[in-house]
């Protein structure tokens, strides 16, 4: 049995082998057939992706869109889609506009729009998206998120509230036939969605309604933790200073401390300042200044000195996902940080997948057919290493002047909070210095203030904390 | 309950202080802890311009305005520990090093802002910036630029804005100190139009704003506007100006002529009116306005309410009258002043005020009695100093424990205005005043001016006969030894004396002594005065009594009084001997000269006088003895001066003693007045040195003589006189062969140049009698000096024959050796051997004949003769010499050919042979030359002459000794 059993996977995987073969034949065969155009290349792309050789096939998606003419079939579209589901958009957003434009496919238009939108043009990025994507499409739920978020941007709260709901629906509704790697996507995208409903209602005023949706959250999606600064804010607005201490205290629990985001540190100082807490307040800018000055000089210099240089920041990423950490305090928050957020992690993880596709060209007879392969997934995957760094790169020097805006912001609360002092020296009937007035605030312990989570965190209660404090300010003195 | 009063007063009285030391503690460390503030902000705005590099300008604006802040709080803490720095220490602390750290700071402000306006041209904010470059300049006192700064800083400035508002204020404020007032008004009244700018300062502002309405005339806005701002002060959000507002709002009142309106202000806010009168008034003198000043005084009087109000109007009335010089009515207050003061109602700051003001009006009307200005108002001057005289009464109520000096003051004043009877009253009252107190100073002063109101013109006998010797007395006792004083003893003796009081008088003169040992001249007055008295009355033991005192040197007189004192005594002595010289009764006289000069009780000059009589009586009784023995006595007692004057009698006598042959006693006689007349001028004693001198010498006494000269040497006689005597001793000693002392005493003698030619031949003497002697090298030497003498005696015709005749024998050695060198070889052959010889002869003669004539130019007639003779000698020799030769081994016919070369040769020598013996006996003619080689010139050979003395005699030596 055990012998029928072995003759059994022997000739399957023979047989398998010899589809494989037969794919990249055919893949060849039409590259022959081509004689130096590109009108067999849908043929080539569809036989490698039959083979999951989706990064090899990404330069013959690349210059089918750059030199042919069609403006694109269903089943080009198809497999396009399916490759960007296993590679990703990045690979395609740097391509030029003028060549996604050619394409009449709802993925480019998708990965058009989105290019659109990171220029700025929410217009442009509108009408890539007006009607060029079926209801059905795999790539609707996106779209509706972009949609939605260039309402939001552009202050049409009622729309992007419709164009998010609608994303929720299409987020959720897609989930049933895909992989994996898209279902992850979906379920991401459904959050941002539900995220990007409470961001419009705030950017309304509505922050009652904001607070609600916020609820919407769960605190297991991947971007909760993240989102808790916003929902901090919004209960700034809605002066509950206690909450907004509260959500912002959960950054300190071991699970989510990973998240950098300094103007954490802003929102907790304004909210102290409000309370007329002046010592408190002096005392997060301090920390602040303390705990950041000196590594950010460094990381600037640490920047220049590395310039461009893409793949050290691919091996930096990968180094801290590994477990390396480095002797900057600040660098390795913004690391960690960065290696936890979706985007890198997914574009991590498919290169690794890519690099799964060497072993199925290295498995091919010895062929011009593979050693094409070989170069083309190489010319993939090492775009795909230098944009995997070139966004660790970015979003570290997005972090740096994120620190310097937030050095610049604390400063300008202790002016403020420096000129009340002064102004209630000059007329001392106006004291600010006027105690802490309550017994039960006087009893405040720095637990409260400083939590450190120590065998006292219960997962299902982060995000859920209050503070107790009282206001000292008095009536009309602020 | 009285106790419990005071305990609770001080209690409060300690809270207070308490509250105003821990205010003040207060403030400094609410400064301080701004200062801290600012600090953390200036760090901080530093931290986020350094974060922006420098790009905003709000950034900067903000560091210029901390540090404008912190300029301001920096100068308060370093104004606060100025003032209360001690005087003496803030002068010596420069102002520039103490406030430096807040000048550092206004300086950095001013800077950033330069730099905002150089970088950022279009600022928006640039308005403020202005304002606190503004702001800076007005710190630094740099007002023209502050008013630049604060227009650039309204122009730029958007009108509604706080800015705006805040320029336009400071900027009238600086109009407002500047005296613009419409501008200033033009300004607060754009500022204020904004109502929600108005800061605490806004009651402050429209003080200034009524003030500037005031000045330009609008007094009732000024009024309603100072109303206004008067309501506001109450209010805690402005300043309060309440004080300032109470004081001006009534001058703005009474100013305007409403003072029943500032009656009815005070009386509305529940003031007291005449404090508040007052305290317009204060306002008022300050601003010069004192008519209305006093006029608003008298309504606060009018308006008093109690003993305090009183006072203090009064007190403040005191100064006005004083600065209008209304001393009548200055005098009335006064008089109100010191009553209360007198109950003891007046504070301590009153008391000083009211001092000052009786000092110092009695001071001036005191000095207008004493100045210029009313010299010819009599009456005018009596009237204040009767004031004055007033005010030093009060000041002697007010001060009680120094009246003598305000009384003393008073008769000072009284003498001034020449009210001298009123004055002696006066300086009597503060005289006994001072006794009282025993103020010695005051009891001198006081004294002192009645003493001068006592010299005053128009001073009744009455009151002269009533304080005189009362007043000297005690003058005297106070001051006995002052300058004063000694006026006052003589003005008392005379008094004395016209009194006939001589007992007085010579008590007074013992004392004058005393105390003015020195004045010799009065005292000498006083006695004379007193010996006059004696001798007038004939009382010859009083005045014998008062001649003693001045012997014994109790008195000490002048040299002329005590001839005279002295001449009035001798000539009492004397009185009887002149009686009998007068008669030709010399013995008698003789006997009572010695009578007089044995008496021990005769004065010095009485013996000196006797003795020199007894000498003169027994020179012309012709007791040369004698007159020798009281010659000597009578120059023992007598001085240069005494010897001078009798010197003539002294040579007289001296001279009789010579011719007596009494030569000791004559040297004596003649070196003793020498002696005394050393040190005089006086042309005998050149005759007393020779007389002494030659005398000595003649008694063969050199060591006299020697003695004599010696000492003559510090009598001021002429160095030719005591030349010549020195002279006189080298001939004694080259007479007596005393070689050793006639060389010393050329070599003293050879110091002076005069003596130089008469030395030559005492010289030569001495060298004769070493070349005698066979001491040819001492000769030697004394041959060098008397050629060197030779050769420095100017005129050699004032030299003596003798010393020429040494000269030339000196001279004619070496004639002789040259002589000796032509003589000593021999012409001979081969001719060119001769001629060689030949022309060395000649030389040889050349060089002698050089030679005589340069002896012959000495002027010794012997000289001369010798040296002619040596001539001829020498010229014959050579003619003789060359005639007589004949070259060895010649032909005959050369021979008679040489010799007739030569017989030409030696013809002019031969004539040069006869000239030299025409020359010869011409000098010898003409000076009458008697020489020995007169005859060997005249004769050669052929004629010998000798001298032989007749009858053996002698010659004698210059003292006829043998």
């Amino acid at each position: 049995m055990f012998f029928i059993k072995k003759t059994i996977l022997i000739t399957l995987s023979c047989l398998f082998m010899q589809g494989a073969l037969a794919n990249t034949d055919v893949a060849w065969k039409y590259l022959v057939k081509s004689k130096g155009t590109v009108k067999y290349y849908p043929n080539v792309i569809k036989n490698l992706v039959k083979e999951d050789l989706y990064f090899a096939s990404i330069p013959y998606i690349k210059e089918l869109l750059t030199r042919g003419k069609s403006k694109s079939s269903k089943e080009l579209d198809f497999l396009i889609d399916k490759v960007v589901t296993n590679v990703g958009v990045k690979q395609f957003e740097v391509l030029p506009t003028r060549f996604l434009k050619k394409s009449k496919a709802p993925v480019l238009k998708y990965i058009l729009a989105k290019k659109y939108f990171r220029q700025g043009k929410y217009q442009k990025s509108l009408n890539a998206l007006n009607g060029t994507i079926p209801k059905n499409h795999p790539a609707k739920p996106f779209a509706l998120f972009l949609e939605g978020s260039i309402f939001s941007i552009t202050k049409k709260y009622k729309s992007s509230l419709s164009a998010y709901d609608e994303c929720i629906r299409s987020s959720n509704s897609s989930n049933s036939s895909v992989n994996f790697n898209r279902k992850r996507q979906l379920s991401i995208n459904r959050d941002y969605c539900i995220v990007g409903k409470a961001r419009s209602n705030f950017a309304a005023g509505k922050f009652e309604q904001a607070n609600l949706d916020y609820l919407d959250l769960s605190k297991s999606s991947h971007i909760w933790p993240e989102i808790l600064f916003e929902e901090a804010w919004n209960s700034f607005y809605m002066r509950d200073y206690n909450r907004t201490l509260g959500k912002l205290v959960t950054y300190k629990a071991p699970f989510i401390s990973f998240i950098f985001n300094p103007e954490i540190d802003v929102l907790r100082s304004l909210t102290y300042m409000e309370l007329c807490l002046w010592k408190d307040t002096l005392k997060v800018v301090d920390d602040f200044y303390d705990e950041n000055e000196s590594n950010h000089d460094k990381i600037k210099k640490f920047l220049r000195k590395h310039g461009k240089d893409y793949k050290y920041y691919y091996l930096l990423a990968k180094s801290r996902l590994n477990g390396k950490v480095r002797g900057n305090k600040l660098l390795n928050r913004m690391l960690s940080s960065i290696t936890r957020d979706a985007t890198f992690r997914e574009m991590f993880d498919y290169f690794q997948t890519g690099k799964d596709e060497l072993e199925i060209i290295n498995r091919l007879p010895k062929s011009r057919m593979k050693r094409i392969l070989k170069l083309n997934l190489k010319d993939a995957l090492i775009l795909q290493r230098n944009l995997v760094g070139a966004y660790v790169r970015k979003k570290l020097h997005l972090s740096w002047h994120q620190v310097r805006k937030t050095f610049a912001d604390m400063s300008y609360i202790k002016l403020e909070v420096l000129s009340r002092r002064k102004e209630s020296l000059y007329s001392p009937e106006k004291s600010m210095n006027r105690g802490r007035g309550d017994i039960r605030n006087l009893k405040r312990t720095d637990k409260q203030y400083f939590w450190t989570f120590n065998g006292e965190f219960w997962a299902d209660e982060l995000g859920d904390y209050v503070f107790s404090l009282k206001s000292e300010c008095s009536g009309n003195a602020l | 309950m009285l106790f419990r009063n005071k305990i609770m007063k001080l209690l409060l009285l300690f809270v207070l202080l308490l509250g105003s030391v821990q205010l003040s503690a207060d403030s400094t460390s609410r400064r301080n802890e701004l200062i801290g503030v600012i600090d953390q902000e200036l760090r901080e705005v530093t931290r986020l311009n350094k974060q922006t590099r420098t790009s905003k300008p709000d950034l900067l604006l903000r560091m210029a305005e901390l540090m404008l802040e912190k300029a301001r709080l920096l100068k308060e803490l370093e104004n606060a520990s100025y003032i209360s720095l001690s005087a003496k220490k803030r002068q010596g602390t420069s102002k520039k090093k103490f406030f430096r750290k807040s000048n550092a700071y206004f300086i950095q402000a001013q800077k950033t802002c330069r730099l905002i306006l150089r970088k950022f041209p279009k600022y928006k904010n640039r308005s403020e910036v202005y304002y606190i470059l503004a702001y800076n300049a007005k710190e630094f006192q740099q007002d023209k630029k502050a008013k630049v700064y604060f227009t650039k800083s309204v122009k730029t400035s958007k009108k509604s804005s706080f800015t705006s508002t805040r320029s336009q204020i400071a900027l009238a404020e600086i109009y407002f100190n500047r005296g613009d007032y419409k501008q200033a008004i033009s300004l607060y009244e754009r500022a204020f139009k904004k109502k929600t700018h108005r800061d605490k300062w806004f009651t402050k502002d429209s003080y200034n704003l009524a003030w500037s309405y005031f000045r330009v005339g609008r007094k009732t806005k000024a009024i309603k506007v100072m109303k206004n701002s008067y309501r506001l002060s109450k209010n805690r959000k402005y300043v309060d100006m309440t004080i300032s507002i109470e004081r001006d709002l009534a001058y703005f009142y009474t100013d305007s002529g409403k003072v029943s309106q500032a009656v009815q202000f005070y009386k509305s806010i529940g003031k007291n009116i005449a404090t508040n009168l007052l305290k317009v008034s204060n306002y008022l003198i300050n601003r010069g306005k004192f008519s209305q000043a006093e006029k608003t005084l008298k309504q606060a009087l009018r308006y008093k309410v109690s003993e305090v109000e009183d006072i203090a109007v009064n007190i403040k009335l005191l100064s006005l009258y004083e600065r209008f010089g209304k001393y009548k009515s200055h005098f009335r207050v006064s008089k109100i002043l010191v009553n209360y003061h007198k109950q003891k109602k007046l504070n301590p700051e009153q008391v000083k005020v009211l001092d000052y003001q009786l000092r110092r009006v009695s001071a001036i009307v005191q000095k207008q009695v004493s100045g210029k200005q009313y010299k010819s108002q009599r009456k005018k001057i009596y009237s204040k100093a009767k004031t004055a005289v007033g005010f030093f009464n009060l000041l002697a109520q007010f001060d009680p424990l120094n009246d003598y000096k305000y009384s003393f003051l008073g008769g000072e004043t009284y003498y001034a205005a020449g009210m001298f009877n009123t004055a002696m009253g006066q300086y009597s009252k503060s005289l006994s005043y001072a006794q009282k107190a025993s103020n010695e100073k005051y009891i001198k002063l006081s004294n002192e001016g009645m003493m001068a109101s006592l010299a005053g013109k128009g001073i009744t006998k009455k009151t002269k006969d009533k304080y005189v010797e009362v007043v000297y007395l005690n003058y005297l006792k106070q001051n006995p030894k002052s300058k004063k004083s000694n006026k006052i003893y003589q003005r008392l003796f005379s008094i004395y004396f016209a009194k006939k009081d001589i007992a007085s008088c010579e008590r007074t003169l013992v004392s004058y002594k005393n105390n003015f040992p020195k004045s010799f001249l009065i005292q000498e007055a006083m006695l004379a005065r007193i010996m006059d008295h004696y001798k007038k009355k004939g009382d010859h033991v009083s005045l014998r009594k008062w001649v003693d005192r001045i012997k014994s040197g109790e008195f000490k007189v002048s040299k002329k009084y005590a001839k005279k004192v002295k001449l009035t005594l001798l000539t009492m002595q004397f009185e009887n001997v002149e009686k009998a010289t007068s008669k030709g009764q010399k013995k008698e006289a003789l006997a009572l000269y010695v009578e007089i000069y044995k008496d021990p009780t005769s004065s010095l000059e009485a013996k000196k006088n006797a003795a020199y009589n007894i000498a003169t009586l027994f020179h012309e009784l012709g007791d040369t003895y004698r007159s020798y023995g009281w010659s000597e006595r009578a120059l023992s007692h007598m001085n240069g001066k005494n010897v001078k004057r009798f010197q003539a009698s002294f040579l007289v006598i001296a001279n009789e003693l010579f011719n007596n042959q009494k030569f000791n006693e004559s040297s004596k006689l003649y070196s003793l007045t020498l002696e005394k007349l050393c040190k005089q001028r006086s042309s005998n004693k050149t005759v007393f040195l020779k007389n002494a001198v030659i005398v000595s010498l003649a008694q063969n006494k050199i060591e006299d003589a020697r003695q004599i000269l010696n000492s003559a040497y510090r009598c001021n006689i002429s160095t030719r006189v005591l030349d010549s005597m020195e002279l006189e001793l080298l001939k004694f000693y080259v007479e007596n062969k005393n070689w050793s002392g006639a060389n010393q005493q050329v070599a003293k003698l050879s110091k002076s140049k005069r003596s130089y030619k008469d030395l030559i031949y005492p010289l030569g003497k001495i060298r004769r009698a070493f070349l005698a002697s066979g001491r040819s090298s001492k000769a030697k030497s004394i041959e060098s000096q008397i050629l060197n003498f030779y050769k420095k005696v100017k005129n050699k015709r004032k030299m003596q024959l003798e010393a020429l005749d040494v000269v030339a024998s000196v001279n004619l050695n070496r004639l002789e050796r040259k002589i000796d060198s032509l003589t000593k070889f021999e012409l001979a052959f081969p001719d060119k051997k001769f001629n060689v010889l030949l022309k060395k002869k000649f030389t040889k003669l050349d060089s002698i004949t050089t030679a005589a004539i340069g002896l012959m130019k000495v002027g010794s007639g012997k000289g001369m003769m010798r040296s002619y003779s040596r001539l001829i000698f020498s010229y014959e020799h050579l003619i003789k010499e060359v005639s007589n030769f004949t070259p060895p081994g010649k032909s005959p016919e050369y021979i008679n050919s040489f010799k007739k070369s030569m017989g030409n040769l030696v013809k002019p020598l031969q004539a040069k042979v006869r000239d030299f013996r025409k020359e010869a006996l011409k000098q010898m003619k003409m000076n009458k030359i008697l020489s020995k080689d007169n005859k060997s010139i005249l004769f050669g050979d052929k004629f010998v002459a000798k001298y032989i003395l007749n009858n053996n005699g002698v010659l004698m030596d210059r003292g006829g000794r043998r």
